[in-house]
């Protein structure tokens, strides 16, 4: 199944791109994106321990299951700020 | 002043608070606060020259309304809520984000402008990028 995955903030700086496109197995999750990803540019492993990751307009667990045609974001933490 | 007049918008314009007071005047308010988040010319004494903002612009559009849902089922006396982010390149002391929340009474305007900006921390996916003197840094990862 096709998955366009978009990279935001330092991800699309670190891998030149703001989107991938990925062919995965049907049944595939988010974790499975990931490593996809990292596949091609492994320049982002170090950051999968602060990684969020996004389908749609929602947040989701590594462990989502993906559908066909699902839109997935990973990206850093969101810019936060002390209060 | 129904949910439909509520603002939520990520802009690559400047942000103006009279603008955004005016979003939210209502006959019935007898309050009205504003947030702005505005660029600091440091940080951790680096000086900061400029910073520049990306948004996941959809999602964080989508998270805004969330927000602004949030708020008008746990401050049913909000009139109405207006919450804007810029992205793009901004200077010292210019606004990022404006927030502006019209209710009955003040209480409720403070209380729901300050949950507004501290969840939209948490949630809108917003990041920035500090440019200093010597280089430039992508904040998050740092805690900062």
């Amino acid at each position: 199944m096709r998955v366009r995955v978009h990279l935001f903030a330092r991800y699309r700086e670190a891998t030149g791109q703001g989107q991938v496109d990925l062919e995965l197995p049907e049944g595939g999750t988010v974790e499975t994106a990931w490593l996809a990803v990292v596949d091609r540019h492994p320049q982002l492993a170090q950051y999968r321990p602060y990684t969020l990751f996004a389908v749609g307009h929602d947040y989701v667990e590594p462990d989502h299951r993906l559908k066909p045609g699902d839109e997935l974001s990973l990206f850093p933490p969101v810019s936060g700020g002390a209060s | 002043m129904t949910v439909a007049d509520d603002i939520f918008a990520v802009v690559e314009h400047p942000l103006s608070p009279d603008d955004i007071a005016a979003r939210v005047d209502d006959p019935a308010a007898g309050g009205l606060v504003i947030f702005s988040g505005v660029v600091r010319n440091e940080t951790g004494g680096r000086p900061v020259k400029f910073l520049e903002y990306e948004a996941h612009t959809a999602m964080a559009e989508a998270k805004l309304r969330e927000i602004g849902a949030a708020i008008r089922g746990r401050w049913p006396e909000i009139k109405r809520v207006a919450m804007l982010h810029r992205v793009g390149r901004l200077e010292i002391g210019e606004s990022s984000v404006l927030i502006a929340v019209s209710a009955a009474h003040r209480g409720d305007a403070f209380e729901a402008c300050r949950y507004a900006i501290d969840t939209l921390k948490r949630i809108v996916p917003v990041w920035k990028k500090e440019h200093f003197e010597d280089g430039e840094v992508w904040v998050g990862l740092q805690g900062g």
